[in-house]
């Protein structure tokens, strides 16, 4: 085996571990915060209300383990969460797990589709502002791009669903289909939260997209390349924008957590059941098993994609993956 | 071949057209070596943009042709142009490692530069590639056809445009400055190969420089520019022989010269009428204390002792790191008031020792006594007191100087943090300074990018004079300079010694400067010393395989004309 293929294997294998090391780190944390908050979620179970009796509060407390020390609590919770097994649902009795694996494709999709079309929007204007610099198109563009940014995501929904819903009637203002049902309906469900989640990402692409530009058009390759005869269509698609491309991808990782948080305002106005709605309506009901599924699905799915992120930074620069040889 | 006619160019500034180049005139022949010559802002490299079609968009051409086989390039659309640039004139800049695109393998881009002029198949431009880079002596061409440009040296990288240059036989090479940013030793192997090149396929190169040395080894004529006009037009030898301009015999005086005996470099002055000439400055006396000369028995200002600094690298990822001594027992001795000069290539450890003696960080063994005194292990605290007494002047003055500073503010710094004196005595030490650095007094209210290259490394070394130091260490201090303004402020660094006191550590890959300033003289070579000794002894007579190699490889005016004719 080669040196470089070694080099990029054990690149994947630190990642992988470090994401790892991460999730642990999240899983104890959030088993520590559910811990400490206030609330019994025994008395909750058996209904405050109705004064169960001491006996049936300690056969409760038995029941849910409970009752164990705090130690051997976390390692028993902490073992069912690596086979996914969270407990089951204080309000209904069904494994949280279902929960949790049924909504967290929605909102993988969700943040997917945003983050894509916050690349196709962005990284096209950045491109087109780039190479105009000084114009009057690069100024409007940046402009949209700056208020495109301090838009909060909530007020950008209302005013998408405004539009495309309520004026124009061409998109469904809200709701969700299941693909195996109907594609069509469940994709022009997706657009508006997909838009509107990704409309702040699109504009901080833009910015990157255009800066970056601007720098690799700067640089002496760029002088050689055309030297040596290359058409400039070529040089900016070939050239300048794989170098571009670095830094626009490092910016689609910082947002991310901006991104995660979005879904929870935007699956709350456009009532797409995901990991969000249901973490959401999982602390308002104390159905702490089902928040810890839910937190922990989060945080895996932002390690997850943050992994990926960073995996297609080092496959752009040749510099990161071959640091070491 | 190619024909320059009565070209002007100008920048587009906002109170109008500013004339950058003004009726340029000359040609090559087929497989001549025309030089061009001149100091930074003379218009050189604008002048062979405009040539390539490649100027910025700010800058315009206002008058005048540029004769490709009869052609106007001027004339031609984009398309046109594009198919004249890499087939019939190739380049090649200055800085390699940063001409070619950093994502790409260098096989790769040069199998693009065939491809775009020429259609054959992958495989067969894959060939052609291989081939060529066995033309310019790449050692192991499969290797660095799969090689990213980072992972190469300089030199190679200047190998791989220049194979890049030639894939398609051009008839016209232009080479803008294609050896500044290498050693001396990789320099006259690169010139070796521009000019078998050159025999070889007859191609005409136009050879843009600010080293006269260059010219001289290389060039068969010489167009001599300064600020945008062309001063001379001769062939080399006559250029060097009988130079007919006040300006060209300028600038070939204020070059320092191997075996230049002058205590004093000439500078070019210019008179009120704007001719120029050249001066031979006489030592500054500014105060009464005629400082002794130096002693060589006196106990040493600086000694360094068996320093050892490593680097741990790992070979392959999976393997142990292994030891890279960067600086590899070196020993050296600095007698007060005088100046060690210490050469070397590029990654010989020069900047490693040079910062290991302002304990940038502590090195690994060995001892360093700065007036008796081991400072090797000292903590950050007890190395305070040692901190005013050492300073140092980097190589470019554009990076070391904060823009967002005034003068006065940089150079009163030093002062600030050692808490010394009120307001008033450090403006008076400021302007004091600033005087003896030769800058006026209006300088102090002022932000570094209003000055040029040569008086930003006066501010430095302003700066490195606030505290009354005793050592000053030089890294490539006069590098980035041009010729004339080298000149003048080797001058002042050795006016400022017998002023100020001072002993330097003078760190250059250039020896001609470094047997200009220097007492002493130590050659580094892979982390060690191989030769030390007087400067005298050294450039007349070198001991060591590797000083006769480096003093060989320095091109020089007056030696013998490796080049075609001779001189």
């Amino acid at each position: 085996m080669n040196a470089s293929v070694t080099g990029a294997l054990l690149l994947v294998g630190r990642k992988l571990l470090t994401a790892l090391i991460q999730l642990l780190v999240i899983a104890t944390l959030i088993f520590s915060v559910m811990y400490i908050m206030p609330g019994d979620p025994v008395l909750l179970l058996l209904g405050a209300d109705s004064n169960p009796s001491p006996e049936a509060v300690a056969s409760m407390r038995s029941q849910l383990g409970l009752d164990q020390p705090v130690v051997s609590q976390y390692f028993v919770w902490l073992w069912r969460a690596l086979r996914l097994d969270f407990g089951v649902s204080l309000a209904n009795g069904y494994p949280v797990s279902r929960y949790v694996l049924s909504n967290l494709p929605r909102t993988l999709e969700l943040a997917f589709a945003a983050i894509i079309v916050a690349t196709l929007i962005g990284v096209p204007l950045g491109i087109a502002a780039a190479l105009k610099r000084g114009s009057l198109r690069d100024t409007i563009l940046t402009s949209v791009a700056t208020i495109g940014i301090s838009v909060p995501v909530y007020i950008m929904g209302t005013m998408l669903v405004l539009f495309f819903s309520l004026k124009l009637g061409w998109l469904p203002a809200s709701g969700y289909t299941d693909i195996s049902r109907n594609a069509l309906e469940h994709f022009r469900k997706l657009a508006l939260p997909a838009l509107a989640l990704g409309f702040g990402l699109a504009a901080s692409i833009a910015r990157m997209t255009r800066s970056s530009m601007l720098e690799i058009l700067g640089r002496d390759f760029v002088r050689a390349l055309r030297a040596k005869g290359m058409s400039e269509r070529r040089v900016i698609w070939q050239h300048v924008l794989r170098n571009a491309a670095i830094p626009i991808v490092t910016i689609i990782g910082l947002q991310l957590g901006n991104l995660m948080g979005g879904t929870v305002l935007v699956e709350a106005m456009f009532n797409w059941p995901g990991l969000s709605t249901l973490l959401v309506g999982a602390v308002s009901a104390r159905n702490y098993p089902l928040v810890q599924g839910a937190m922990l699905a989060i945080a895996a799915l932002f390690i997850g994609i943050n992994l990926l992120v960073e995996l297609l930074y080092s496959l752009l620069d040749p510099r990161i993956r071959r640091k070491r040889t | 071949m190619l024909e320059v006619r009565n070209l002007s160019i100008a920048f587009k500034t906002r109170d109008g057209l500013k004339s950058a180049v003004r009726n340029i005139d000359f040609t090559i022949g087929p497989g001549e070596i025309l030089g061009l010559v001149g100091e930074s802002g003379s218009g050189k490299t604008i002048t062979s943009l405009a040539v390539m079609g490649l100027l910025p968009p700010n800058a315009v051409v206002t008058s005048g042709e540029v004769l490709v086989d009869g052609t106007d390039m001027l004339q031609l659309g984009s398309g046109e142009l594009r198919k004249l640039r890499g087939r019939h004139i190739a380049m090649i800049f200055q800085d390699p490692i940063a001409s070619l695109d950093p994502i790409f393998t260098c096989g790769d881009q040069i199998i693009e530069a065939i491809r775009l002029h020429e259609t054959v198949g992958k495989a067969q431009a894959r060939q052609r590639a291989i081939e060529l880079l066995d033309k310019v002596k790449i050692p192991d061409p499969e290797r660095a056809m799969r090689a990213y440009p980072h992972e190469l040296s300089g030199g190679q990288c200047q190998r791989i445009m220049i194979a890049m240059a030639v894939a398609c036989k051009p008839h016209i090479i232009i080479a803008d400055e294609p050896t500044t940013a290498l050693d001396v030793t990789v320099q006259k192997q690169v010139l070796d190969l521009l000019r078998g090149l050159n025999e070889e396929v007859g191609a005409a190169i136009l050879l843009i420089t600010h080293d006269l040395g260059v010219i001289y080894e290389v060039a068969d004529r010489v167009v001599v520019m300064y600020s945008g006009d062309k001063i001379e037009e001769a062939t080399t030898a006559d250029l060097f022989n009988n130079p007919k301009s006040g300006y060209a015999k300028a600038l070939i005086d204020s070059m320092p010269t191997p075996g230049g005996q002058h205590d004093r470099l000439p500078v070019i002055e210019r008179d009120a009428l704007g001719n120029v000439f050249s001066v031979r400055p006489e030592p500054r006396v500014r105060s009464s204390n005629v400082a002794a000369a130096p002693d060589a028995n006196a106990s040493p200002l600086l000694e360094i002792r068996d320093l050892v600094k490593s680097y741990w690298i790992k070979p392959a990822p999976l393997a142990m790191p292994v030891e890279m001594r960067a600086v590899d027992r070196v020993s050296l001795s600095i007698a007060p008031r005088s100046t060690l000069g210490l050469v070397g290539e590029s990654g010989c450890g020069k900047s490693t020792l040079s910062r290991a003696v302002m304990r940038l960080y502590r090195p690994d063994a060995g001892e360093i006594l700065f007036k008796g005194q081991d400072i090797a292990s000292l903590s950050e605290g007890e190395m305070r007191p040692f901190r005013r007494e050492i300073a140092m002047v980097f190589q470019n003055p554009y990076g070391s100087l904060n823009p967002r500073k005034t003068v006065a503010e940089l150079v009163e710094a030093p002062l600030v943090i050692f808490g010394e004196g009120t307001a008033t005595v450090r403006r008076r030490r400021v302007a004091g300074l600033l005087e003896a650095v030769g800058l006026p007094a209006t300088a102090a209210a002022k932000y570094p990018h209003e000055f040029s290259g040569g008086q930003r490394q006066r501010i430095a070394i302003a700066r490195a004079l606030a505290l009354n130091p005793s050592l000053v260490i030089c890294d490539e201090a006069v590098s980035a300079l041009d010729v004339s303004v080298q000149a003048q402020v080797l001058n002042l660094l050795k006016d400022l010694q017998v002023e100020f006191d001072l002993t330097y550590l003078f760190i250059s890959h250039d020896l001609s400067v470094v047997e200009h300033v220097s007492d002493t003289v130590a050659v580094m070579q892979k982390g060690r010393i191989v030769e030390y000794g007087s400067a005298k002894a050294i450039f007349a007579n070198p001991k060591e395989a590797y000083t006769r190699m480096l003093l060989d490889a320095v091109p020089t005016i007056g030696s013998d004309r490796v080049g075609k004719g001779g001189a």
